[in-house]
């Protein structure tokens, strides 16, 4: 990051794509962890229906794919190689 | 009912589209125009080779079975995808940076290429993928009796020959088809455009065909979303019967399968053409899989409506047949048939490159080990057995499905493959996240995982069998109850999914782990490690060290074969403390890797040592065994050559040592000559003198005053005659080292005191004059005395002798160190000119003398070896106005 309070462009680019690049990583966990949730609510018993559970599976399934888009567009970025990465040290 | 011969037409027709399609893109790409041909859309629709008929049909029976638990199977892979960034990402990151050309070709470059792992992997592959494979045939011969009107699988006992012949049939045309584009050409990148292209127009068929048939029972059979919601409220299904365990068992064994299949690997790894495509499908994948599964649960529920005793495997097919919408059930043929088909054909092509890379190759090569082989031969090989592999395999599913007859006991084998090919992920996972996982650890936790589904899934799944029967399975081997197949270890209760995915996937994770910690890697498997875990970091810069890279440690490995164990080590350990890190290894900055290459350049050349520190930073592998052996050779060259520099270098110095001993002997022989010359003079004046004295004394008639006088000059002569032949034997006894010391204690004041007195010079007669300092005389010697006053009287008596000054005045200073004490003489004359300091304190050497008595030119000799022998030294010190002894000696001598 700036050192001197000033952030130059590429500094800035760099360091948003970090962040990114994190979230692209946290995102699995989180989708891992709303699919077991049903578990826990359930606690072995039958207290949710099915048309409930579909549409409850189907609304994250689908927000994790628009955020995975919108992730995954901000990582490729305007980049014209065929290889990605989000920060220089891994 | 649709006429089964259009049925055929239509089929043979696709199948022609398929053909035509493949080789137009095969055409392409070998004009090289391939970049258009790999879209992410057709990377993305080539990875829907996941759904094969097993999920096109199964999944709607899974629906009716278990409800919403069929959704699982979806969600691994969906998690999978979004979390491309840590795996995928990573995969095909070093699949192409490795060349790996299957799955087993991974673990085993990363295991130090091992080929034993490798074909444990292609077994485990082979084993896991041929029953899915004798799925799909199953699949497509089903729904192929669905309209010749023989009804359904599980009722065709009149239709068995039919059944049977279809599936051959089926078989040998996917063979001819795989073998005509999947192995047309032998590709470094095992890439196959037009195999890829015609599986993403099928992946196209079979969504746009699912999504026909869930349109029309949501909008044509019932009346929109929320009727068919009701009616799934209604419904056998309607409350969701969670399975915690399952549901996570599936979740996790569905994710591990979709990295770990042969031919999941194969579209996602080794023909991806560039990781753009991933971020793409890191989102469009899920995106198909959501709506591969939209409808099934609606499909499902109008199935049991319309068709309630009907197979529900075969709904999506049965339902619009059955409501006489012959056209949307000739889709939904269609789509079952891609699925299956495109599934077949790529995982034939992956299992026939594993096994003619990993079995067929090693055992070939061996074969005809010693005798040449033409490259043109090994194509020819290597094409062979892929194409009879191919064919090897599909009749493998045919005879699986032939023999195990089908139906439902067929149905579960998608999660036992499924299983089989998780025992993969321990050693996938640990390999390119864990530097320390070894090839020991990797075979045993794949042997131990292998062996655990065997014997608690796969085994079992054949029912009452020759191989394990009924009573094993109920009371375990020989009645031991604790290995009861379905509850190892007397863990009862567990679903024998979960059960065997739980057993077989831990005990191969820790044995993995226990194994890896407790073997030592090879330097091929560490290097290979380095370059997996941080495939990142060397595979992005082309040109230059611009990042850290290449790993201290096999670049270590590698210089102290060209510096030597400890210059290598001190030289890491020098850079390491300069950036900061004590002990252990220095981060390879590109500092440090030019530091390194520099320093190698001088023992090996700039260009050899570029050329090392590369292939280590920049990765090229293959070489690195090579390597080491160059090193090795170099290091020999290099000793050999050092060795001879020594040698040299030592006879130079022998050499120079033999020119100053012939210099020093031919001075000492002058010194001898001159001595001679003097010593015969020295003895021949007294000589003389005595003869003429004694001569004078024998004339008679001498006065008693003339014979006194005579007599006194005879006496005299002679007590210095007598000196200098004692001087001679005292030398000669302490050359040779025969003195014996008296030892005792002494103060250095009352020494010097003797030597003073001794010398003639206490009291002050004369000019001379000794200035002494008293106070720090007194230090308590243990030595010789005697010897020690020998050595100061001979110092002061040259002071005496030699001493030019108007007012001759002797310093004598005393100053003490730890543990020695030093005694300086300095007069005030003129000093010993330079020429001669060096040869004062050798034998006979004599100066000018001012006057009086002339020595015999070895007082400071005999001085020199007395300081010897009492443990210190007697010097000449330069700079301090006139001459100037140092006397050096330890307080006590030992």
């Amino acid at each position: 990051m700036s050192e001197g309070g000033r952030t130059s462009p590429s500094e800035y680019h760099a360091y948003r794509r970090r962040r990114t690049a994190y979230a692209a990583r946290i995102a699995p966990a989180i989708g891992l962890f709303l699919f077991i949730l049903p578990v826990l609510a359930a606690g072995g018993r039958d207290v949710l229906t099915t048309a409930g559970g579909a549409v409850y599976v189907f609304v994250i399934w689908g927000i994790l794919i628009v955020v995975s888009a919108f992730l995954s567009r901000r990582l490729v970025g305007d980049g014209d190689g065929d290889d990605l990465t989000g920060n220089p040290r891994e | 009912m649709i006429d089964f011969d259009l049925l055929v037409l239509v089929c043979l027709a696709y199948v022609a589209l398929l053909f035509v399609v493949a080789f137009a893109v095969e055409r392409r790409a070998v004009r090289g125009e391939v970049r258009w041909l790999r879209s992410p859309l057709v990377y993305t629709l080539s990875l829907s080779i996941y759904c094969t008929a097993w999920t096109f049909y199964g999944a709607v029976g899974y629906a009716v079975r278990s409800g919403l638990e069929f959704v699982t199977i979806y969600l691994g892979p969906t998690l999978v995808m979004v979390g491309w960034w840590w795996v995928v990402r990573k995969l095909v990151r070093i699949g192409r940076s490795q060349h790996i050309t299957s799955i087993a070709d991974l673990v085993s470059s990363r295991y130090g290429k091992s080929n034993s792992l490798a074909a444990l992997v292609t077994l485990l592959a082979v084993v896991g993928t041929t029953p899915y494979i004798a799925l799909q045939l199953q699949s497509v011969a089903q729904s192929f009796s669905v309209f010749s009107g023989s009804e359904t699988a599980v009722d065709r006992a009149g239709g068995a020959g039919a059944f049977n012949v279809t599936a051959l049939f089926v078989a040998m045309g996917l063979a001819v088809f795989t073998v005509l584009f999947g192995t047309r050409r032998l590709d470094a990148n095992e890439r196959h455009h037009g195999v890829v292209t015609a599986v993403a127009l099928e992946a196209v068929v079979k969504l746009v065909a699912l999504l026909a048939v869930g349109v029309f029972v949501v909008w044509g059979l019932s009346g929109g979303p929320a009727d068919v919601m009701a009616r799934v409220q209604a419904s056998d299904i309607g409350i969701w019967n969670l399975h915690g365990g399952r549901w996570m068992t599936l979740v996790f064994l569905s994710a591990a399968a979709f990295i770990c299949l042969p031919r999941m690997f194969q579209v996602m790894v080794v023909e991806n053409t560039t990781e753009r495509h991933v971020a793409f499908a890191s989102w469009a994948f899920p995106l198909y899989l959501l709506l591969m599964s939209l409808f099934v649960i609606p499909i499902a529920v109008m199935g049991q409506v319309i068709l309630p005793g009907g197979n529900p495997d075969l709904y999506v097919l049965t339902v619009p047949l059955e409501l006489g919408h012959g056209n949307l059930a000739m889709l939904a043929f269609l789509g079952g048939f891609s699925s299956a088909t495109s599934m077949v054909i790529v995982a034939a092509i992956a299992l026939s490159t594993m096994v003619s890379n990993h079995v067929v190759m090693p055992v070939w090569l061996s074969l005809r080990a010693g005798r040449a082989t033409m490259s043109g031969d090994v194509r020819y090989v290597v094409l062979l057995s892929r194409r009879l592999t191919i064919g090897g395999i599909l009749l493998l599913g045919f005879l699986y499905l032939h023999f195990s007859g089908g139906g439902e006991a067929l149905a579960a084998i998608g999660l036992i493959s499924f299983t089989g090919v998780a025992q993969i992920v321990p050693p996938l996972l640990g390999g390119i996240f864990w530097r320390g996982a070894t090839r020991v650890g990797a075979a045993v936790g794949l042997s131990l995982g292998f062996a655990v589904w065997s014997y608690t899934m796969f085994i079992p799944s054949f029912g009452d069998s020759f191989v394990m029967t009924a009573t094993v399975l109920k009371d375990g081997p020989f009645g031991i109850s604790w290995l009861k197949p379905h509850a190892l270890f007397g863990i009862d209760g567990l679903d024998p999914l979960v059960h065997a995915v739980f057993w077989s996937i831990s005990l191969n994770a820790i044995v993995f782990l226990l194994g890896s910690i407790l073997s030592a890697p090879e330097p091929l498997e560490r290097l290979q490690a380095g370059l997996f875990v941080n495939v990142f970091e060397y595979s992005h810069n082309p040109a230059g060290w611009t990042s850290g890279t290449a790993e201290a440690e096999d670049l270590l490995a590698m210089s102290q074969r060209i510096l030597g164990a400890s210059e290598a080590q001190e030289l890491f350990a020098r850079i390491a403390l300069g950036q900061g890190k004590a002990g252990g290894l220095p981060d390879t900055t590109p500092e440090f890797v030019e530091t390194l290459e520099r320093e190698l350049a001088g023992s090996v050349g700039a260009a050899t040592a570029h050329a090392m520190v590369g292939r280590i930073v920049a990765g090229s592998v293959a070489s690195f065994e090579d390597l080491l052996a160059v090193a090795d050779e170099t290091a020999q060259i290099m000793e050999y050559s050092a060795r001879m520099k020594a040698q040299s270098e030592e006879l130079e110095r022998t050499a120079g040592q033999l020119r100053d001993a012939n210099q020093r002997l031919t001075e000492l022989s002058l010194q001898k000559d001159a001595f001679l010359s003097q010593i015969s003079h020295e003895l021949r004046t007294p000589m003389a003198s005595i003869r003429s004295s004694s001569e004078i004394l024998m004339l008679e008639g001498i006065s008693e005053e003339e014979r006194k006088r005579f007599s006194g000059i005879i006496q005299d002569e002679t007590v210095r005659l007598t000196r200098l032949l004692d001087d001679l034997l005292d030398l000669s006894v302490l050359e040779n080292g025969q003195v014996s010391l008296n030892l005792q204690h002494a103060d250095l004041h009352d020494v010097l005191q003797r030597a003073v007195v001794a010398a003639n010079l206490d009291g002050g007669d004369g000019p001379f004059r000794i200035s002494r300092d008293g106070g720090a005389e007194h230090v308590r010697l243990y030595t010789d005395s005697d010897r020690l006053v020998q050595v100061f009287i001979n110092l002061i008596s040259n002071f005496r002798k030699y001493c030019d000054s108007e007012m001759p005045l002797l310093e004598i200073d005393v100053s003490r160190d730890a543990d020695s004490v030093t005694v300086d003489f300095v007069d005030n004359g003129s000093g010993i000119e330079p020429g001669s300091q060096s040869v004062i304190f050798e034998k006979f050497s004599r100066l000018t003398v001012m006057g009086g008595e002339r020595g015999a030119g070895l007082g400071l000799a005999i001085c020199r070896e007395i300081m010897t022998r009492l443990g210190g030294s007697v010097s000449y010190i330069h700079g301090r106005g006139g001459a100037a002894f140092r006397v050096t000696l330890p307080y006590a001598l030992e």
